[in-house]
């Protein structure tokens, strides 16, 4: 597994559409901001909560619809240029082929993340100085406002495993970047428009859009930073799911994807 | 094993393989595939192949398009399920150890496939990492296939040719025992074709079994020592390409008084037919013959200036072997 996890690395160092992803998720995330920090919520835009609000950003409004670009593209690539055929005639196993893919996405992902924290330092600073606030704005916070934020990066990342492994998936089963983005971002709007469907048909069928993944999303960051940023910003009632549920909800729409590409790719044969 | 009393279209009885079971042991075998079968639905791509290939040879492995010769790589290779049968490589069965055997196979199936982003060191890098091969082997491989000058150059701007030879350099990354090459002179220019010949050749006095698929008969017909062909899924004929050429059934017999020699020899019993053109005579028969050929002329005064057998070429033998059968 490590040689091919040094190839994708390779491969993923190479390919400039992780970095022009990259830069386009912190270009929004610094718009946010500065949408932000011209509200009354600005102490949110404000170090140190800038952290936890360019975390939320990701997980929430942005990345759903940025990575699952690069882990579609990447997965429908293989069959489309025929390297599939060229890496699983060498040794890797077609359960580690799957799996090295999805690692160095979730790798992206996670770097991504971290530069994600450094826009935030940067925007909270423009933002601090341009409203004529504290660079440093810890009133309110107490101790357990790191570990907080360590939780968020965690739950944020997870978060976006998932949009990562469902466009991974989609683009492995259908063989093709195209429906691998388009599923991966289709996801949220998909949702909507069920959701509406769901609700109207009312009993069963609304309780059932009570437990789609964006809700699970939604209620896992909401239920982490509901103490640490102020209440009109991000609120969770009695409706929202608590963290637990929400991680074995999480677990499960991931699971589910994963176990499909990797049947499948180990089952069918290699015709591209 | 193919059955040595098999019959092939265009071939009298007793036209068999060439006597592959005679001199291949089990232990010399590179390849060998135990009525291997391959189908996509109701379409039988691969039909109970059963191939050798020995240690150290090169071998031809050839057909019309949809023969099966892709499919049957593909099988060797583990990219495909077969439906019934089983291929040992390398003495090992590809079912259960296929990871052990592809770590000792080098290989190129259908056009050259890479990373185009990539320049085509890095697509060597990207092998070799999989691989497990060190990267100072890249430079060798790059200067071996002439690629080093422009090795920084990404590979979607190669032209054919230059796609070709990456590929065949990054079959040759991690010096495998066996190589399959599947038309590897494909957008090759006559040059390339050349060097490609060149490299099989030394590769094989390197001590590789390479299989090679292509329609270049010419040059198959130039590196190869034993050829299969394949038609329809199924191999008709397999053994050494000069025993299969050369081992043919028509003598070309020059002499002076041809139509005296023709009346005389088309009463011979096991003289299949005489054809006469001018002074010369196609006398179809067993080579081996030809000595008494020119012993029964020779008998009625007649001299012949010339028997001998008369070659075709691979690509006759080719046509002859698949027209008229395809798919």
């Amino acid at each position: 597994m490590t040689p091919l996890l040094a190839a994708e690395w390779l491969k993923l160092r190479k390919r400039w559409m992780a970095r022009i992803l990259a830069l386009i998720m912190y270009a929004i995330i610094a718009l946010l901001f500065w949408g932000i920090g011209a509200s009354n919520e600005r102490v949110n835009a404000i170090m140190p909560r800038a952290w936890l609000t360019a975390l939320f950003a990701a997980a929430i409004y942005v990345a759903p619809f940025i990575w699952p670009i690069l882990a579609g593209s990447w997965a429908g690539s293989e069959y489309s240029w025929g390297t599939v055929r060229m890496i699983l005639s060498r040794r890797p196993t077609r359960s580690q082929f799957v799996l090295a893919g999805i690692a160095v996405n979730l790798l992206a992902v996670g770097i991504a993340l971290l530069g994600s924290l450094v826009v935030a330092t940067v925007a909270g600073v423009v933002v601090a100085v341009l409203t004529g606030n504290p660079i440093v704005d810890t009133t309110g916070l107490d101790a357990g406002f790191a570990v907080t934020v360590v939780k968020m990066f965690l739950a944020t990342w997870y978060i976006l495993a998932f949009y990562v492994v469902l466009a991974f998936a989609a683009g492995t089963v259908f063989r093709s970047g195209a429906v691998g983005i388009g599923v991966g971002l289709g996801l949220n709007l998909a949702e909507l428009i069920l959701t509406g469907i769901f609700t109207a048909l009312g009993g069963f069928w609304e309780s059932m859009a009570r437990h789609f993944p964006t809700i699970y999303t939604a209620a896992l960051t909401v239920r982490i930073i509901s103490g640490a940023v102020t209440r009109h910003f991000i609120h969770a009632d009695s409706t929202t799911p608590g963290i637990p549920e929400s991680l074995v909800a999480m677990t499960i729409y991931i699971a589910v994807p994963l176990a499909l590409s990797l049947i499948l790719v180990r089952t069918r044969d290699v015709t591209a | 094993m193919p059955n040595a009393s098999t019959c092939y279209p265009g071939k009298p009885a007793g036209y068999a393989l060439a006597g592959i079971e005679e001199h291949v042991q089990a232990d010399d075998d590179a390849i060998r595939t135990e009525n291997l079968t391959k189908h996509y639905g109701r379409v039988v791509a691969v039909d109970r192949l059963n191939l050798v290939v020995n240690q150290g040879e090169i071998f031809g492995f050839l057909g019309p398009n949809g023969a099966g010769k892709t499919t049957t790589m593909r099988m060797l290779l583990g990219l495909v399920k077969p439906t019934a049968g089983s291929a040992l490589m390398l003495g090992l069965d590809t079912r259960a150890a296929l990871a052990a055997i592809l770590a000792r196979t080098g290989s190129v199936i259908e056009n050259p496939t890479f990373y185009p982003y990539l320049s085509g060191r890095d697509n060597l890098r990207v092998v070799a990492r999989v691989t497990g091969t060190a990267d100072d082997r890249i430079a060798a491989v790059l200067d071996l296939v002439d690629l080093s000058s422009a090795a920084g150059r990404k590979f979607k701007t190669y032209s054919l040719g230059m796609k070709q030879r990456l590929a065949v350099g990054a079959a040759l990354l991690d010096s495998p025992e066996l190589l399959i090459l599947d038309e590897p002179a494909n957008g090759l220019d006559p040059a390339g074709i050349v060097e490609m010949r060149d490299l099989l050749k030394r590769l094989k006095g390197e001590g590789h079994t390479i299989l090679i698929s292509s329609h270049v008969l010419h040059e198959i017909e130039q590196v190869c020592d034993r050829i299969a062909i394949l038609v329809r899924g199924q191999i008709r004929v397999q053994g050494e390409v000069h025993e299969l050429l050369g081992g043919g059934t028509t003598i070309r017999v020059r002499i002076d008084r041809a139509g005296e020699a023709e009346a005389i020899l088309a009463r011979v019993d096991w003289i299949s037919a005489v054809r006469r053109d001018g002074n010369t005579l196609s006398v179809t028969a067993p080579v081996a013959r030809s000595a008494e050929i020119n012993r029964i002329l020779a008998e009625q005064q007649l001299y012949a200036a010339e028997i001998a057998p008369q070659e075709q070429s691979l690509e006759q033998y080719f046509l002859e072997i698949t027209t008229g059968d395809q798919a």
